[in-house]
């Protein structure tokens, strides 16, 4: 299952494969571990089949105990620190069978919960004999839906080489995109950095000590890092790729990357938990249209919205009911724009906002917002009012220490002739708090 | 809040609305104003922005209210239609308990 994998480490035991916090690891050394956590896990006894829980600070033994998971064929729940607060319901949805933690408080260790697990998507990963993988979406309305995905399937795309990266981690492991930098990584020989903290400092000083390739990232993060300060103190010469994705880039953001990173190659990603990761290419540096899909996708869109059908889609989610089409398509929500083979993405139909008719879609507002001089961060989103049906409210952090009065008459100025009157925030909130998430995605 | 300064933070309202209008759009600052309806330049969205900013004014001397929700739909005469109705209007709104 993950010979491939192991082969990568083999092919040359001396190289960087990990840094973390607890220090610098090569192939040799990771290699070890996946045998010792392999080791750890069998004395508890036999996994195939089972549903095992990973929780753990990303790291060597994180990395070692996912592989040896794999390997064994069980069916993998990754749970990040972060998510701490979840850990009790995300367990008892995902019915796991077998804790695994590595953290800092103690040596890596497994214990039974008790449950026996039951679900018929459980069953066709058992008859397939293949491993499973259980990740929970951040959707905003409703309980978190825990999709399962045939871990073989995953793994396939990445059987075909590609280049080597030394890559900063920075989603987890229970996310899609998290998974997808690992098995890149490890599949192509690179190495995984991992920040000790992922704010801007933390992620700059990842890159400058291990000379960090590639950043896969999200556009709310690369506002923050061009609003840090942290860039000119840090040697960040290595960088060659940045990668991002999650959620639209607003076009301002863009720019400024492209100006302050004029010779790191710039591209959006394409993915989401049901689906998988497209493989995606950017039209050009600072342009927001991509083409996505590659070996094993296809692509329609219906009504302007996005349907995706993937072999690396997953068997469905345990608490909810199938999201595919009869013929296995999946609307993904997103609304986009077509230009031949080239797509825009506008943002998420959810999010549209509805005044007097007239559609606005908060990605626009929060770039023209992000363009004014002292906007930190600007987060958009809809409110119900009797005259329009709904109006736009935006919440913005400010580094000026303006009035809210004050700062409303310069929006409205610097809005008259970017944006249509509709699409202005009627209403201003002044936020003192981050505006993004755990994942760094925008919170609206 | 008397009635003065009701209209003082209406009036300064509309002041702030007309910086970001073109010379040809702006609103009349006077107590006797024309606001929505026939004979101004101001359209739905434009009041919509200025109910909000007098709901922040408001909300910044300590009183919370909502002008554009459905009370204000159901009147017979749109409390809208000028600074005089608009003032009685949040006079009523202020008097009466939310």
């Amino acid at each position: 299952m993950i010979d491939f994998l192991l082969d990568a480490l083999d092919a040359d035991p001396g190289r960087l494969a990990i840094a973390d916090k607890a220090g610098a690891w090569t192939s040799a050394d990771v290699k070890a571990a996946i045998t010792r956590l392999g080791a750890l896990i069998d004395a508890a006894g036999p996994v195939a089949g089972r549903v095992v829980s990973l929780e753990a600070e990303y790291g060597l033994e994180a990395v070692a105990a996912f592989l040896a998971l794999t390997a064994r064929s069980a069916i993998i729940v990754p749970l990040s620190q972060a998510a701490r607060a979840h850990h009790e319901s995300f367990l008892e949805t995902a019915q796991v069978e077998v804790r695994v933690t590595c953290d800092e408080t103690a040596p890596p260790r497994v214990a039974h919960t008790g449950r026996t697990a039951a679900h018929p998507i459980y069953d066709i990963l058992k008859t397939r004999g293949t491993p499973g993988l259980v990740l929970f979406s951040s959707g905003s309305t409703g309980a978190p839906k825990a999709a399962v995905h045939d871990l073989e399937r995953l793994l396939r795309k990445f059987k075909v080489k590609k280049r080597a990266f030394r890559t900063i981690v920075f989603l987890q492991l229970d996310h899609i995109g998290g998974v997808n930098t690992l098995l890149y990584t490890l599949s192509n020989a690179g190495a995984i950095i991992v920040p000790s903290d992922r704010s801007p400092a933390g992620v700059c000083r990842a890159i400058a000590e291990h000379k960090g390739e590639l950043l896969p990232t999200s556009p709310t993060f690369l506002n923050l890092l061009l609003i840090s300060g942290a860039i000119p103190q840090h040697d960040l010469s290595s960088l060659r790729l940045i990668t991002y994705g999650t959620e639209p880039m607003p076009a301002s953001t863009l720019t400024r990357v492209a100006e302050v990173f004029p010779t790191v190659k710039l591209q959006q990603t394409y993915g989401s938990t049901e689906i998988g990761i497209l493989r995606s290419e950017s039209r050009g540096q600072d342009s927001l249209w991509v083409r996505v899909g590659g070996e094993g996708f296809e692509t329609k869109v219906v009504d302007g919205r996005l349907w995706v059908r993937a072999e690396s889609a997953m068997l469905g989610y345990l608490n909810a009911p199938s999201p595919f089409s009869e013929d296995g398509f999946y609307d993904t929500g997103d609304l986009v724009e077509v230009d031949g083979e080239w797509l825009r993405i506008l943002g998420r139909k959810s999010d549209v906002i509805n005044v007097g008719g007239s559609k606005v879609h908060p990605a626009e507002v929060e770039s023209t917002l992000l363009m004014m001089e002292g906007v930190d961060d600007a987060a958009v989103s809809g409110e119900p009012n009797a005259l329009t049906g709904h109006i736009v409210t935006a919440t913005v952090r400010l580094s000026t220490g303006e009035t809210l009065a004050a700062f409303k008459g310069r929006m409205r100025a610097f809005c008259k002739d970017r944006l249509e009157s509709y699409k202005v925030p009627a209403r201003v909130r002044l936020a003192e708090g981050p505006l993004y998430s755990e994942r760094f995605k925008r919170m609206r | 809040m008397t009635r003065e300064d009701i209209q003082g933070l209406v009036l300064t309202a509309v002041a702030g609305v007309n910086a970001s209008r073109d010379a040809d759009q702006q609103l009349p600052v006077t107590p006797d104003a024309l606001v929505f309806g026939p004979g101004s330049p101001l359209d739905s969205l434009g009041l919509v922005g200025l109910l909000v900013d007098i709901e922040d004014a408001l909300r910044d001397a300590g009183h919370e209210v909502s002008l554009s929700d459905s009370r204000a739909m159901s009147q017979s005469r749109s409390p809208f239609r000028s600074v005089p109705t608009l003032v009685a209007y949040i006079d009523e709104l202020l008097a009466s308990p939310a």
